[in-house]
């Protein structure tokens, strides 16, 4: 007995029943997915940042210069001489550094301290750690690596003259495909796809004194440090001694909940529509789900009088209900594939990270369209489902 | 063949306790033609229902070809159903979603048989009853003679022992009523079971016996 083409034959049977559901289905779905799409970004900075991170976000600290530095005076440039003298006396400081990012017109451009490349997942294609060798800035060259999608504009063992710093590289290699750094602008960007764009020492920019200013433009400077306190501490302890002016030392997790927390006041309270939509979603579904078992109580019925089992019911139920299922969640996905050209590349990941939350929710939905009329086939006699005769 | 012993049926729900059988004790042979009879309410539904697996009894047992059905669980219950029983209803109960074809069909589905022959054992039962031009139509596009006839059909085609009919004349009027009861005579003679439920002793008088329920006794 062929049960499932049976559940096929029901759907065409009784069309209407089925483009009602579907279309309720899909349209909560769809409204559903799109507020939390919104809701989702006020979390995205730390989901992004966990995703490229090597490190524990509490592990890593990250100081805020005052307004005062970004004139950066001649004296500052010696501050940070001896801030960066004397920084890895401190205990529990595994990597420090800073990185800024800035942009050719061709390319976007990581500028990052060698030691702080180990802050994300960043490798060669040969899958190699980077390498820095200072062999060659003896020579005159500072190391660059380029991003998989440039490789062919900035071939390994050219020489690249960045204008930015007037500093000349060399590209020393490619980086592995999909390399991501941490987003630039924490806020409502993803992380930066390095695909695109050159990875160039910093070190050996800021070699030339004239470049110290763009340690100033470097918004971030971070350091990975124990989870302790007491590198904190030390840390403040060092910066106030050397008179820098620093706004704070936060650790990255705390940074980002506080912009997570600034946006999500701003937006007021996200969670309640979203979640509202979904629940409607579910109902309509189970609703739904429910009255087609009612309209089909007689076919039924008609069914176990002529040879059917219930097993056989309950797995055109289950067929008809998946069936549904996967016309909602298809139209769902195609309306976002249409909706995909005109999306930014923010809206496209959080899209994609809701992959699971997706895919969960198809079985949930599937699992709660299937209770009740299981239930109700299971404790139904035969003689129940038939029409009775009114005397 | 049937035997019951002692049956009792007893509904029960909040507030009420109905004990549509009591105590029934009966034997049905192989190949009798038997016609139940009794007043509204008496028990002859509930007594077609229990004989045709669809519902249990509450106390006593039943015996169908030597299977104790009492206590059979709900796969086999339903496995039993699809291989011996066969029904036709007072209001036919047919499918209003599915053609006249696909409601005779139905049996064979049940039982897994290819398209090929499904075809030819429909055909057979519709040219047997004359319905052969009405496979495309729709239950409703087609008068209760012609239901009924569909219904008969289909309790035909999967060539069960054992055929349950609860009044099947009942929504007849008497010219219908009387073609229906030649058609049953003629399907008695191909040696099944058939059990009747009525409560006209002119469609009963068809039958080799009447068994006479009243409250939920056979007398
Ligand atoms: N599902 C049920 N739940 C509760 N009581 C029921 C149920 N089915 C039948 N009964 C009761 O059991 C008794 C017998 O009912 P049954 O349907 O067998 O009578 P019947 O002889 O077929 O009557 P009729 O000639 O009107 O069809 C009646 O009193 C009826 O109310
Ligand atoms: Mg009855």
């Amino acid at each position: 007995m062929n049960t499932f083409l049976f559940g096929i034959f029901q759907i065409f049977k009784k069309p209407w029943i089925f483009l009602i559901t579907v279309a309720m289905m899909s349209v909560g779905l769809i409204v559903s997915f799109y507020s939390f799409i919104v809701y989702d970004s006020y979390h995205f900075p730390t989901r992004q940042a966990k995703k490229v991170l090597n490190y524990d976000l509490d592990d890593i600290y990250k100081i805020n210069f005052g307004m005062h530095m970004l004139g950066l005076h001649s004296d500052d440039f010696d501050k940070l001489d001896k801030l960066y003298g004397q920084i890895e006396d401190i205990q529990g400081i595994d990597y420090w550094g800073s990185y800024f990012v800035g942009g050719n017109g061709r390319a976007d451009i990581l500028y990052v301290y060698p030691s702080l490349t180990g802050l994300c997942d960043i490798r060669t294609n040969d899958n190699l750690a980077l390498a820095f060798d200072y062999n060659n800035m003896q020579s005159g060259y500072g190391i660059a690596y380029v991003g998989a999608d440039l490789s062919k504009v900035y071939p390994v063992g050219s020489k690249y003259l960045d204008e930015e710093t007037g500093c000349e590289y060399i590209i020393s290699g490619v980086l592995k495909d999909g390399s991501k750094w941490l987003p630039d602008d924490l806020y409502g960007s993803s992380a930066m796809n390095m695909n695109q764009a050159l990875l160039l020492d910093l070190n050996y920019a800021i070699a030339q004194p004239e470049n110290k200013v763009f340690l100033a433009n470097a918004s971030n400077y971070l350091f990975i440090g124990a989870e302790s306190d007491s590198v904190k501490d030390s840390l403040n302890a060092l910066l106030n001694k050397l008179e820098l002016d620093v706004d704070g030392i936060v650790r990255l997790g705390s940074l980002y909940s506080s912009y997570e927390k600034d946006a999500m006041d701003q937006a007021g309270e996200n969670y309640l529509l979203p979640l509202i939509l979904l629940l409607s979603a579910l109902i309509v579904s189970v609703i739904t789900a429910r009255m087609s078992v009612m309209a089909s109580k007689k076919d039924y019925g008609i069914m176990l009088s002529n040879g059917f089992h219930k097993a056989n019911i309950i797995g055109i139920i289950l067929t008809e209900n998946i069936i549904k299922c996967c016309c909602a969640f298809l139209i769902c996905v195609l309306y976002w594939a249409m909706q995909r050209l005109n999306m930014d590349e923010f809206t496209k990941t959080l899209y994609k990270d809701m992959f699971g939350f997706r895919f969960a929710l198809f079985f949930v939905i599937l699992f709660l369209m299937c209770e009740f009329p299981v239930r109700y086939i299971l404790k139904s006699k035969p003689t129940d489902l038939l029409s009775r005769r009114e005397l | 063949m049937i035997v019951l012993k002692d049956a009792d049926k007893l509904y029960k729900g909040d507030g009420f306790e109905t004990k549509a059988m009591d105590h029934v004790n009966l034997e049905i042979n192989n190949g009798e033609f038997v016609a139940v009879m009794g007043k509204s309410g008496s028990g002859k539904s509930t007594l077609l229902n229990v004989i045709g697996c669809m519902d249990r009894l509450t106390g006593g047992t039943y015996i169908l070809d030597d299977t104790d059905v009492s206590d059979l669980g709900i796969l086999k219950l339903d496995k039993l159903r699809k291989q011996k029983i066969s029904f036709i209803f007072q209001n036919y109960e047919l499918m209003d979603h599915y053609t006249i074809y696909e409601n005779i069909e139905l049996p064979l589905m049940a039982n897994g048989i290819g398209s090929g022959q499904r075809k030819t054992k429909v055909q057979e039962v519709m040219e047997r009853l004359s319905i052969a031009e009405l496979k495309r139509k729709y239950p409703k596009q087609i008068s209760g003679g012609e239901q009924q006839r569909t219904a008969i059909a289909r309790a035909l085609v999967s060539g069960n022992d054992y055929i349950l009919a609860d009044e099947p004349t009942g929504a007849l009027d008497e010219e219908n009523s009387g073609e229906l009861m030649k058609i049953f005579k003629d399907i008695h003679k191909d040696g099944k079971t058939i059990i009747m439920v009525t409560h006209d002793k002119d469609i009963a008088s068809y039958a080799d016996r009447i068994i006479e329920i009243k409250d939920g006794k056979v007398s």
